[in-house]
């Protein structure tokens, strides 16, 4: 990713990395209130730093990115509903496939449209399943439709997050939370780099 | 007293027990309604879910039907917002636009600060501008941006947008947050790029001055551009010796693809492989296939041609230049 975040950031992540590494598709609660607490308080400058943001929207995507990482879905919800450019329609569209409201979801990524990081969240997906030394049944023909399009589909992704919703049992989830930390943290390092 | 007392616990006894078995029944009804109208109103979410991304007309006529049916046995249920706006936006999406209207209108007036006023007033004022209404298209817009709640939403952002845009420009279609389309290169100058092509080649765009060009953007691993290829193939072999030349512009992410393909296909034009995505940026595309037809003065005349539009837009313009090119040909001999 080649990302160098400001320490205020960066310190952030460090503790999302360590306390929730991989966020449930579905949360029931934040993972750190007090982590909610100090974000908020923070001013999009504070985490700057004081380096100039050429973009507010992306400013203001990294902070609704990392609310959405600390699984404070309103609080990122809040945020990311006034963004009005593909990325902050990304954060919005992760937010509502979290709540889960998979409709919505589609709305939002129907915004997005075809987003600069799609290929690397492709790339990292079939990395993932790479991985999986003895996948199941299900989680094969997601690999396979994945290597088979040469373009990543955020819709048929929300498909799998609710087909996994009523049968967490199987390898399905575990890879899903897999991809959507990727995403996460690709879409943070995206924000990051055209916020500046 | 005894006995009294106890005819009277027993009526009472009767009484409470008929009462709850009342209470019980009006609770299991109402119980029974809400759980009705929750079941359907999760199918109606099921059915728009789909259509987010690949919409058949007879799945929309029938979410069409299901929400008209719902809104009217459920007019109090607490999402009936959200199946107003499945139905408004189904009904303009099937072209039913002044039917959309209506329901988007009825919303709004309704139901003013539900969860769906937000996005239903933006597709709202895009259908007014879609009908050629642009003053109520206007107000639409306005109510949005001042809306108490949703003023600042992304919604309300893209009001703005287009309310900065001249009328003339306002056909219903949300302003590209990726910049100009393709369309707006219609008339102007083609931007020049100097390249290496794929054989090692100099290429120049500016190079084919007098020549009408087909940018052709492309990959091999775009299933709609290679439908397009026996189209782009044809169109080239007719008027390649009329001053046609096809440039393409390969989005693969490799040479190795790209040569298999051409070599398969017998494709002779000039191709760059843009991995880069160097020349798209400078024209702008997002979605592939993508073609820019320019003519031998080096003007932007077409964009996205297709099919059998491809062929007869080349045919057309080809005659236009090589008349052109006589022309120019008789001025200079004459002088």
């Amino acid at each position: 990713m080649g990302v160098t975040y400001t320490s205020a950031i960066a310190d952030f992540i460090q503790k999302l990395e360590t306390d929730n590494p991989l966020p449930p598709l579905v949360p029931k609660q934040e993972a750190s209130a007090a982590l909610t607490e100090s974000l908020q308080a923070m001013s999009t400058d504070a985490l700057f730093e004081g380096q100039t943001v050429k973009d507010t929207t992306f400013g203001e995507a990294i902070k609704s990115g990392l609310l959405l990482w600390n699984d404070a879905l309103d609080e990122s919800h809040t945020i990311s509903q006034e963004l009005a450019n593909a990325t902050g329609s990304y954060w919005h569209g992760i937010m509502h496939r979290r709540e889960p409201d998979y409709s919505n979801a589609k709305y939002w990524f129907g915004r997005v449209g075809t987003h600069a990081i799609f290929p690397q969240v492709r790339d990292r997906a079939l990395a993932l399943y790479e991985e999986a030394s003895h996948p199941s049944e299900a989680l094969a023909s997601i690999g396979q439709t994945i290597a088979a399009n040469e373009e990543w589909n955020a819709h048929q992704f929300i498909d799998w997050c609710q087909a996994a919703e009523s049968k967490m049992e199987s390898d399905v989830g575990r890879f899903l939370k897999q991809v959507q930390a990727e995403e996460i943290r690709l879409l943070l390092a995206y924000s990051y780099r055209n916020a500046l | 007293m005894f006995t009294r007392n106890r005819t009277a616990t027993t009526g009472t006894r009767i009484l409470v027990c008929a009462s709850l078995l009342l209470i019980a029944f009006c609770v299991n009804f109402a119980d029974a309604a809400s759980v009705k109208a929750g079941y359907q109103y999760q199918e109606i979410k099921a059915l728009a879910k789909n259509l987010a991304y690949d919409s058949e007309p007879a799945e929309l006529e029938k979410l069409i039907e299901k929400s008209r049916a719902f809104i009217k046995a459920h007019p109090k249920y607490k999402r009936v917002d959200e199946v107003y706006y499945r139905l408004g936006n189904a009904l303009i999406r099937l072209e039913q636009t002044e039917e959309g209207t209506a329901v988007f209108e009825e919303l709004i007036r309704d139901y003013r600060s539900a969860r769906y006023v937000e996005r239903s007033l933006l597709e709202l004022g895009l259908a007014y501008d879609k009908l050629g209404k642009h003053d109520k298209a206007d107000e639409v817009y306005e109510k949005l941006m001042n809306h108490p709640k949703y003023g600042s939403r992304v919604q309300a952002q893209i009001a703005a947008k287009i309310l900065a845009l001249d009328t003339s420009e306002r056909n219903g279609e949300e302003p590209n947050p990726y910049g100009p389309p393709a369309s707006a290169f219609v008339g102007k100058p083609a931007k020049d790029f100097e390249v290496i092509e794929l054989k090692g080649e100099a290429l120049s765009l500016a190079d084919y001055r007098g020549k009408v060009v087909l940018l052709d953007f492309w990959a091999t691993w775009c299933g709609p551009c290679l439908n397009e290829m026996p189209h782009v193939k044809k169109t080239y072999a007719t008027y390649r010796d009329q001053d046609f030349q096809i440039i393409g512009i390969s989005l693969d992410r490799g040479k190795p693809p790209l040569e298999a393909y051409l070599a398969q296909e017998e494709i002779a034009w000039p191709q760059y492989l843009d991995a880069g995505g160097k020349i798209a940026t400078l024209y702008n595309v997002r979605a592939i296939p993508s073609t820019f037809l320019i003519d031998g003065e080096g003007i932007v005349r077409k964009t996205n041609l297709r099919g059998g539009a491809l062929e007869k837009a080349v045919a057309a313009l080809v005659k236009e230049n090589t008349a052109k090119q006589a022309e120019k040909k008789a001025e200079a001999a004459s002088q």
